[in-house]
């Protein structure tokens, strides 16, 4: 019984998607991939948001830490872009970046409450896309994300809060098997390459003494594997990517990874309209 | 490509890739003066032993000054405690702990003020969670009390300084037990100056290890149960006035 409901729910939603006009190829999936927007259009989420300036270059930010003010006492400013290759055809190659800042306020909240330090953290991606026909396509790319924290305490505790730095590279490929103009199944394959020691240099004093660390820390049970099969929906304003699957956890915007294995979900989801032409 | 260019781009690429581990400092190795103490190479006689002692007319006084030294363990405790703060399960720390450390002068009445009493520094080195049973560093005119035939006595440090704990000790464990130390500068106690000696505090007692004329060694014993001598046979019972008797 459950099987052929659930075969008739996947034939309806084949034959709705089939029957949709999105615009697939105009609108590419952009995570994970070489691929940016055409110029002017813009997609806007919760998770993440941004705009074609030209076909060739995409800038975006994510949302969310804007707007952690009520919870860290702070906002938390982010920027990413990427600029793909200008030529046509079935090979497409892009340049990635993002900057984000947390201040001290934002880290005193997350730590204890007299903690002061900043964080940047900046990621950079190499992205190869490659588009065998219309229904699919394979991105690889190389990850690269560095954390760099300074701060100090004048209390007698220290912790990694004091100051720290690291980074990490990681290799990805994702397939997309478009079955529809609308739907598509994807699968995500994640490799941890290396997760650098962070360092952990912290200085405490009191009046007999004081201490200076210069650490380094890592974790003695790196996993290094991420699978996370998903579907993405690309309706004519509305966008969706969605996966769930288990392995090492990137924390978003940071490019940092767990060293546990989690159950790891994937998400994206906006609207996108054009802004100019 | 030129090679040495493909070369230098790969080092650099690895040393990238590898770098962020923070580096062990070297430490101090007391190894062979550890064995020293645990295995005198002299073979003495009562009568020598007797001499032995005699050479070494302020023992208590060499005690009372170690035993005040071993007020850094103290404050390595609190870096111990300090910086297992920064680490956790499943966490490997490694490098270097730095401790400046503002001397006392008078206990009953402490100032930190290091141009007044003077200070130590020291390096501990970290490696996989534990700080190394060996470090160094040194002292800068620092002025402790300690405690000399029941009274206060003013104990000073200067120079290098090399300490040995007997075993790595854990992040947040407490120092407890062995302290061979090593003091190249100079160690005074009250109107009393050494220079460049070392000494062992171990279960309670001090102990001293004497080169004799012949460049073997012997091992003086200072505790509660009175004086002792240790040679590579041995241990002799030296009480006040009487001749050293084997045990």
């Amino acid at each position: 019984m459950r099987l052929a409901i659930g075969s008739v729910a996947c034939v309806v939603l084949l034959s709705w998607c089939a029957g949709a006009s999105a615009q697939q190829l105009e609108n590419p999936r952009t995570d994970y991939t070489a691929y940016t927007r055409p110029k002017g259009r813009a997609q806007v989420g919760l998770l993440k948001t941004d705009l074609g300036i030209i076909d060739e270059v995409l800038i975006g930010t994510y949302p969310l830490p804007w707007f952690a003010f009520p919870v860290l006492k702070s906002t938390i400013p982010n920027v990413y872009a990427k600029v793909r290759s200008p030529w046509s055809g079935p090979l497409t190659l892009a340049l990635g970046g993002s900057f984000l800042y947390v201040d001290g306020k934002a880290i005193a909240q997350l730590a204890d409450k007299s903690a002061s330090a900043s964080a940047v953290s900046t990621t950079a991606e190499i992205d190869a896309s490659y588009r065998f026909d219309d229904r699919f396509s394979l991105s690889i790319g190389l990850d690269y994300a560095r954390l760099r924290a300074i701060g100090g305490k004048n209390d007698e505790a220290t912790s990694v809060e004091g100051a720290s730095m690291g980074h990490t590279y990681s290799t990805r490929l994702l397939g997309e098997w478009r079955l529809s103009r609308v739907f598509a199944l994807s699968l995500l394959f994640r490799y941890l390459i290396y997760q650098s020691p962070y360092s952990v240099e912290s200085s405490s004093s009191d009046s007999a003494i004081t201490i200076t660390s210069d650490l380094s820390a890592e974790s003695t049970i790196q996993k290094h594997f991420t699978i996370v099969p998903g579907v993405s929906f690309e309706w004519e304003r509305w966008e969706l990517n969605a996966g769930v699957g288990y392995g090492v956890f990137y924390l978003p915007a940071l490019g940092l990874a767990s060293a546990k294995s989690w159950p790891v979900v994937d998400l994206a989801f906006g609207y996108r309209f054009d802004v100019y032409h | 490509m030129n090679l040495t260019l493909l070369t230098c781009c790969l080092a650099a690429l690895g040393t990238a890739a590898c770098g962020g581990a923070a580096d062990i400092p070297a430490t101090p190795d007391l190894r062979s003066l550890l064995e020293s103490y645990e295995r005198p190479t002299a073979s003495i006689d009562a009568a020598r032993a007797a001499t032995a002692l005699d050479s070494v007319p302020n023992l208590a006084e060499l005690a009372a000054g170690f035993r005040a030294a071993a007020y850094v363990m103290s404050k390595v405790d609190v870096a111990s405690d300090d910086t297992s703060q920064s680490t956790g399960q499943r966490v490997r720390l490694q490098g270097a702990i730095g401790l400046a450390l503002r001397c006392p002068g008078n206990a009953a009445d402490p100032q930190y003020d290091e141009n007044i009493n003077g200070s130590i520094s020291l390096t501990l080195a970290v490696a996989d969670n534990r700080i190394l049973r060996s470090f160094g560093g040194e002292a800068k005119s620092c002025i402790l009390e300690g405690t000399l035939r029941g009274r206060a006595a003013r104990i000073v440090l200067d120079g290098a300084l090399a300490f040995d704990v007997g075993r790595d000790l854990g992040l947040g464990q407490r120092w407890t037990g062995d302290l061979l130390a090593s003091l190249p500068g100079t160690l005074r106690v009250d109107e009393f100056e050494f220079r460049s000696i070392s000494g062992r505090l171990t279960d309670g007692r001090f102990q001293y290890l004497l080169t004799l004329d012949d460049e073997k060694t012997i091992v003086l014993q200072l505790g509660d149960d009175g004086l002792t001598v240790r040679d590579n046979s041995g241990v002799w019972f030296c009480a006040p006035g009487e001749p050293c008797a084997s045990r």
